[in-house]
């Protein structure tokens, strides 16, 4: 594994649907600054794993939450 | 900063597996392993991204630990009986002291879930076939099917150790692998596998 895990964020999501992703797809493609996200869709948290160097996580939840979606950090 | 916790890295891979051997492939989720090993869920998912990401990294891990053990003082210009010997002694050495490990890997050497292209296996393949190249060169075994040289060659063996492992019984309710079994074993395996 090659990715730093600093730079690893994982929430708590509703993310479960194909379209869901399709949205947030093309919201981490405007904001930009997200290197490689995915959700995990057979866990029931949904859980959304971000690798970004730029983002907090509290501006992933911000950006999340705007567009609709559930979003907390897993503990 | 996050640090890489190597033990904690190395706790979740073993209950893993040890979920897997026991409850098959469905009996593994993120969260239950994350309650079995002690950790939280969060924990889990920095260093997988979801279960089948785990359950790759899990059997490259073995196929390499695997590798290493066989490659152990073996000489692929060995003769025939002595790289076999070796292979053999290296192979039950890795079974031995990862018993689990094991398991886990005839469980999923047949499995759909594993891309088997990602596994880097190289040099023990090159190192096993340059063996082979050697003993049919020096007309110490006869040209086959690669199918029919590991059945002959470490068929026999992987049989004495699952009767071992008590994954299979005969008339013998305790038998054991012993050198000097292995040995006689060995003897009729080279000689079957004569030009």
């Amino acid at each position: 594994m090659t990715e730093d895990l600093t730079h690893i964020l994982i929430f708590k999501t509703n993310i479960s649907t194909f379209s869901d992703k399709l949205r947030l797809q093309k919201l981490f493609l405007e904001k930009g600054s997200v290197d490689e996200w995915n959700v995990d869709s057979e866990d029931v948290d949904c859980v959304l794993r971000v690798v970004s160097s730029a983002l907090s996580a509290g501006q992933i939840i911000q950006l999340l939450s705007q567009e609709g979606f559930l979003c907390e950090e897993l503990q | 900063m996050r640090i890489r916790d190597e033990n904690k890295e190395a706790a979740i891979r073993k209950k893993a597996v040890e979920m897997i051997v026991n409850e098959g492939f469905d009996g593994l989720s993120m969260a239950k392993l994350a309650k079995a090993a002690g950790v939280s869920p969060a924990t889990i998912y920095i260093y997988y991204k979801n279960r089948e990401d785990l359950l790759h990294q899990l059997f490259n891990d073995s196929q390499k630990a695997f590798a290493e053990y066989g490659l152990r003082n073996f000489d692929p210009e060995a003769t025939l009986e002595e790289g076999l010997w070796r292979q053999w002694k290296n192979r039950l050495e890795f079974i031995l002291e990862h018993p689990i490990y094991f398991k886990f890997f005839e469980q999923f050497r047949n499995s759909h879930l594993i891309n088997h292209k990602n596994v880097n296996m190289t040099e023990f393949r090159e190192s096993m076939m340059l063996f082979v190249k050697n003993a049919i060169k020096r007309g110490e075994l006869a040209k086959m099917e690669p199918e029919i040289f590991w059945s002959v060659a470490y068929g026999s063996f992987y049989s004495l150790v699952k009767f071992h492992l008590q994954e299979k019984k005969m008339m013998n309710e305790s038998f054991k692998i012993t050198d000097a079994k292995l040995k006689q074993t060995l003897k009729m395996v080279v000689k079957a596998l004569k030009p």
